[in-house]
């Protein structure tokens, strides 16, 4: 019994440690936003304050261009989201359901386009976008991370489509079920939980992406928040630690938001596939 | 339920922690403008006839002898930008280049340490940009590779009558704008490393008596790298115990940094046939000379970057520093050890690292007559005004004869004298391989500096490489 709340102890002692080795750059992010400057760079780091400065949260919202990059994240990514999950679930359930020639070819070949690095690809992009005059258009920017979401999207579809029995679909074939039917109101449904995976990833991908971004969007009104939070940091000045800290939050608040309302989609859908039978 | 009690807690503690919390709007100690300019804010005002008067001047010729009479109807340029001071300077005179053109300017902003790789993008590949405003390295660079239009021919064929390339500081218009013997840029923004000092403490008489004492002669700002050293000695407590702070003398030093300092005390790089001119007795000398200014330095100052660095001079740890022009705000911005403190010269041993910028034109560019106009236009006498309180310092002689530019920043005086000494660029003037041997030069200075190898045989080794990367290079 004694050597059961030891171990306990020391599990929970374990989890607190790396708790809060996670935990705390997002504490120290939190504070430094509400710091000012003379706070911020000091020598015996302030890991508590007594007063919230929302200084910084006011000088991003005055000095930058913040609110148009953050509507554009959400726009982008948003879109991003929307249009691969349709498109991802479409081919998957495609994988899944038909035998055709070349499956296999076509279905690994899917991967290939996540196997490059993204890089490889930027100065490509930014020559063709040039020419279909698509630089610097959200559609533009839309259109390439859909293309980089896929890969990833249509193999989680294919394999939460796979744990679906056949028994299900003939099921539905012999009461009259169109494929379409099938697929919408049979397959989605039972997948909702891998929906939702396959969607925050791809729009925690897209919220986050700062290369392409970076070469394709040219005005203020077409940023992307990371481009945003580059933009703040001079060469050869102080870096504005504070302004950072908060534009640093703001950018959370899509992913806190995601992670608390989607949790239990999460669980189940990382789940899926674990036990069969 | 579970989930809702879960949340309820985890409110409860938030709401805990912030009603311990003071909830302020604004910051009442900071500054208005964390980024602001070194120079004075000199608003621009208009007079009775509606011209433009800026630091005191009637901005009479901003139609460039009338060269400008809106018509460029119709056309448009492109010009990226280094997002923050460039964007602000560039986007405020954007307007009036516009009203007078006719022609729509459109600026592009790119973040920082992103600039030049994108800007290298669009010269190499698309073409959009018809302005190419540049670190100096790498408009030699694009001038060597013909990425970037000759201006001579600009000038001749499009300028106004009054534009005076002679008005330029020499040194500028040479180093920044020539490139093998053709025109290629004009300067836009100066910078040369100088030398930070507390006035303070170069003030106090028993700091001065305590000085005379040990060397027996009066404590000054040091001019000479021997001076340097007596001083940063002087003020090093592990030297001196009675030093009034830690450390003589501090710098940044991450990100190439050492290469600045080795140029600072009086070493090279390259010279003007573009080889190796560092392992020579110049070269051992200022190498040596870093290495004794390590004893003076914070022991840390390895891992010191910009911020680092600069915050720990204005926490009052070190007597000098030298930096960027940049560091002046940091000292002087609210909660700083050393505001008011603080003196600036010219680096010690006359041979300051030169930075700065230049403006050029594409030469992809499709419109390169309304380019040229732009280019004319923000570095003519009058257009320069507008872009000082920026932190654009001026690059004309004429500019800084006005007497309320020259008062506007306490740094112009330091600023003007290193100028006329500084050569040797914070990155290796080579086309194609500058970052290359940048690194190739940091990795042998600290080699040297941790005690791996002689001061001569990192010279030696940093020579060899420089000859095969730029043999290469050049070929």
């Amino acid at each position: 019994m004694k050597s059961h709340g030891m171990r306990a102890f020391l599990i929970l002692l374990g989890m607190t440690l790396i708790g809060v080795f996670f935990f705390f750059p997002l504490y120290w992010t939190f504070i430094t936003s509400f710091k000012t400057s003379s706070q911020i760079f000091v020598e015996k780091p302030l890991f508590i304050i007594d007063t919230l400065y929302l200084s910084n949260y006011i000088e991003i919202f005055q000095k930058t261009n913040v609110a148009t990059f953050f509507l554009n994240s959400v726009v982008v990514s948003g879109a991003t989201t929307v249009i691969s999950l349709v498109i991802a679930t479409m081919a998957g359930f495609g994988f899944c359901r038909y035998s055709f020639i070349g499956k296999n070819a076509l279905q690994n070949s899917v991967l290939i386009v996540r196997m490059i690095p993204a890089l490889v690809y930027t100065i490509p992009y930014y020559i063709i976008y040039n020419k279909l005059h698509l630089l610097d258009t959200i559609i533009g920017l839309i259109l390439a991370y859909i293309a980089f979401a896929l890969p990833l999207a249509i193999w989680l579809a294919i394999n939460f489509f796979s744990e679906i029995p056949k028994e299900l679909y003939e099921s539905a074939e012999i009461d009259g079920c169109s494929e379409y039917r099938i697929y919408s109101s049979i397959a989605l449904p039972l997948v909702k939980a891998g929906l939702v995976v396959i969607a925050i990833l791809v729009f925690i991908g897209a919220w986050n992406e700062f290369g392409l971004a970076l070469v394709l969007q040219a005005s203020d009104a077409k940023k992307t928040l990371p481009i945003g939070i580059a933009s703040m940091i001079q060469t050869h000045k102080d870096t504005p630690s504070g302004s950072l800290a908060a534009a640093g939050m703001l950018a959370m608040i899509p992913a806190v938001i995601l992670s608390l309302t989607t949790q239990k989609y999460i669980v189940k859908g990382t789940m899926a596939g674990a036990v069969k039978g | 339920m579970k989930k809702l009690i879960t949340m309820g807690m985890c409110l409860v503690m938030a709401v805990t922690m912030l009603a311990g919390c003071k909830v302020a709007l604004t910051d009442e100690t900071k500054p208005e403008d964390t980024v602001t300019s070194q120079p004075k804010e000199n608003d621009a005002q208009e007079n009775e006839n509606g011209t433009i008067v800026k630091y005191g001047k009637e901005l009479t010729n901003l139609s460039l002898d009338g060269t400008l009479s809106k018509q460029y109807e119709g056309q448009s340029i492109v010009v990226p930008v280094m997002s923050g001071d460039f964007e602000k300077a560039i986007n405020d005179v954007v307007p009036i280049f516009e009203e007078l053109t006719g022609a729509d300017v459109i600026v592009e902003s790119v973040p920082g340490e992103q600039f030049t790789d994108k800007l290298q993008l669009d010269l190499n590949n698309t073409k959009r940009y018809d302005i190419v405003l540049a670190p100096i390295a790498f408009l030699h660079s694009f001038a060597a590779s013909q990425k970037i239009e000759p201006l001579q021919p600009m000038i001749d064929q499009y300028a106004g009558a009054s534009y005076d390339t002679g008005d330029f500081i020499p040194a500028l218009f040479e180093t920044y704008g020539m490139y093998q013997g053709s025109l290629y840029a004009i300067p836009y923004k100066p910078d040369v490393e100088l030398l930070f000092y507390r006035k303070d403490l170069f003030e106090d008489e028993a700091v001065k008596a305590s000085f005379k004492e040990k060397y027996g002669r009066d404590l000054e700002v040091p001019k000479t790298n021997e001076e340097l050293m007596e001083v940063a000695g002087f003020f090093t407590k592990s030297a001196n115990p009675d030093s009034p702070v830690d450390y003589g003398y501090s710098t940044n030093m991450m990100k190439g940094c050492t290469r600045l300092l080795f140029i600072n005390r009086g070493g090279d790089d390259v010279n003007e046939s573009l080889q190796p001119n560092m392992n020579n007795q110049e070269g051992i000398d200022a190498l040596n000379r870093v290495l004794e200014l390590q004893k003076y330095a914070p022991k840390e100052w390895m891992q010191m970057g910009w911020d680092e660095a600069n915050q720990f001079f204005a926490n009052g740890n070190a007597a000098m520093m030298e930096q960027w022009p940049g560091l002046w705000n940091t000292c002087q911005a609210d909660g700083s050890a050393v505001k008011d403190k603080i003196g600036v010269a010219m680096a010690p041993g006359a041979t300051p690292v030169l930075g700065g910028w230049g403006v050029g034109i594409s030469a992809g560019s499709k419109n390169k007559e309304l380019a040229w106009k732009f280019v004319e236009f923000i570095t003519s006498k009058d257009g320069e005004l507008l872009k000082i309180e920026n932190t654009m310092d001026p690059c004309r002689t004429s500019t800084y004869a006005i007497d309320e530019v020259s008062k506007s920043s306490a740094l112009y005086d330091a600023l003007m004298e290193s100028l006329k000494y500084a050569k040797t660029l914070a990155d290796v003037d080579i086309p194609y391989v500058s970052s290359k041997l940048n690194d190739v030069m940091e990795l042998h200075i600290q080699e040297a500096m941790n005690g791996n190898v002689t001061p001569e045989k990192a010279l030696a080794d940093m020579e060899a490489e420089f000859q095969k990367e730029i043999e290469g290079a050049l070929q």
